[in-house]
């Protein structure tokens, strides 16, 4: 069986590594936008 | 012919590296609380040496009876729980102390890790071999069945956050979907075990891919209706993801035939797409995952979580100085966003690692065992917890549309934390029994047995 299980630690390798560029995408493409929204009320407060 | 001595391997225990990893996680997790006391109220409050000293009591019994009775067990998984516990608990206590008075979450949350400590101690020291387990496949999968279904009952199950997966029993509530994880991951392992051969058969082949006999689909369609039941009555759509997807993947390890992988990602895209025209629910993360601004108010959870990782950046605003309140949840589904918050995107990444960690040690385990149920089991509970990760995580920063699973070992709630520990004890039995030198017998050697001859009549 280690074939598949070799295959399924692959698949799980794909998600983890989706999930850090994930939070590489959203700081550097959509954390301006995010902190220029009138609505947040972290950035209006400060 | 010359005597050739048997070579034993003997795997090096480790448990002086897991004590060391434990101390550094212990610290690790302890600073950070008293950092969110300092930040918050400027002093250390009046309960820190009773946590600390509680955490560091459950860390060392944990450690001593993985010590006195699984000393070849893994010694990375234990420390990586601890530190994953450890951290939500500290979160917890930051966001009880927004309010005034402070809320006591992190002191209930407490008392479920000292419960799931408890019980990772009895998985440890009482059950300590994995494969007896197979000896009540129908039993364990029918209660895994049940718990998972349980909240549909009238009366029993209550709707919360729009998900009908929790059961009431007097003022406690309980969500069954956790041990259900557990208890089914156990009975696919056992069940497939022992069925791979007739489900492996081959029946038709359709574009290259093997597909299994008309008769042997039974399984695989009963788990399908099972979660198209909860997506459609308990409207969770990770739930039944996670359900559908471990017992998927279990097939595809047990008989090794990628056609059941194939057909059970189309029959998961197809009954998602059926609630995605069926269900305002799932239309509904569905649009918050797609386009969060079009509707500020329906989708203010999705949006202010947003906003507090991009306020957090890259290296946070520091434990205890962000403004984590201002998401609905935060502690529970949300705890990851909190995270990402105050620890930064650095954080998150290096909480996303931690996770993997265990699930690479997980599948390493299993890639070393030599029988299939404890091979099976392992990549099972593994796998389960990656898929957990990856929806929870990735659902509150937005790769995903958001369900409603927990952040193991994270968020607050008991039945959750108590389950994680049961997961973390099954890993490390497995690991003790594949690691565990195997019982030598010294080879008998019947030119050194002579039989005495004694002279007659001396």
């Amino acid at each position: 069986m280690n074939k598949p299980i070799r295959r399924v630690a692959f698949v799980a390798m794909i998600m983890f590594a989706l999930l850090l560029a994930n939070g590489t995408y959203m700081i550097i493409f959509r954390q301006s936008t995010l902190d220029t929204q009138p609505q947040n009320r972290r950035v209006r407060d400060a | 012919m010359r005597d050739v001595a048997p070579v034993a391997v003997v795997p090096r225990k480790r448990r002086g590296v897991e004590l060391a990893l434990i101390i550094f996680a212990l610290g690790l997790a302890l600073g950070a609380y008293a950092l969110v006391d300092l930040n918050v109220t400027g002093e250390l409050s009046t309960a820190f040496p009773y946590v600390a000293g509680i955490c560091s009591l459950l860390a060392a019994l944990a450690h001593i009876a993985v010590r006195w009775r699984l000393p070849y067990a893994d010694p990375v998984i234990l420390p990586c729980v601890i530190l994953l516990n450890g951290l939500g608990l500290v979160m917890i206590h930051r966001i009880d102390l927004i309010n005034e008075p402070p809320l006591n979450g992190a002191r209930q949350q407490l008392i479920w890790t000292a419960l799931g400590v408890l019980m990772f101690i009895l998985v440890v020291t009482w059950l300590n071999d994995h494969r007896p387990l197979q000896g009540f496949t129908y039993t364990i999968g029918l209660a895994g069945i049940v718990l998972l279904l349980l909240p549909l009952v009238p009366g029993l199950g209550t709707e919360k956050f729009g998900a009908q997966i929790w059961i009431q029993v007097g003022p406690y509530s309980f969500q069954p979907a956790e041990a259900a994880k557990v208890l089914l991951a156990i009975a696919f392992a056992s069940y497939l075990v022992e069925k791979r051969d007739v489900l492996a058969l081959a029946g038709y082949r359709v574009l290259g891919i093997d597909l299994p006999r008309a008769r042997d689909l039974g399984p695989i369609l009963v788990m399908w209706l099972i979660s198209l039941a909860i997506l459609v009555w308990q409207r969770d759509l990770g739930t039944s993801l996670l359900f559908f997807g471990l017992f998927v993947m279990m097939l595809y390890v047990s008989t090794e035939r990628a056609g059941w992988a194939v057909l059970g990602t189309l029959l998961f895209a197809a009954g998602a797409y059926f609630g995605y025209l069926n269900f305002s629910h799932v239309r509904r993360r569905v649009g918050a995952w797609l386009d969060p601004f079009s509707d500020f108010d329906a989708y203010y959870q999705v949006i202010a979580a947003q906003f507090g990782m991009a306020w957090g950046g890259l290296l946070g605003t520091g434990l205890g100085l962000g403004r984590p309140g201002l998401t609905p949840l935060a502690r529970s589904d949300f705890i990851a966003a909190a995270i990402g918050e105050e620890l930064g995107m650095t954080g998150l990444m290096a909480v996303i690692m931690i996770y993997g960690l265990i699930v690479a040690r997980g599948l390493r385990i299993a890639l070393q065992c030599r029988e299939p149920f404890g091979k099976l089991l392992a990549t099972g509970l593994s796998f389960a917890l990656a898929l957990q990760v990856f929806t929870i995580i990735g659902g509150v920063t937005r790769l995903l549309p958001l369900t409603g699973l927990t952040t193991p070992f994270l968020s607050q709630g008991g039945s959750s934390l108590i389950c994680n520990w049961i997961v973390a004890g099954l890993l490390l039995v497995i690991s003790h029994q594949v690691r565990k030198p195997a019982a030598t017998v010294t080879p008998i050697n019947p030119d050194v047995e002579q039989t005495q001859l004694v002279k007659a009549g001396v």
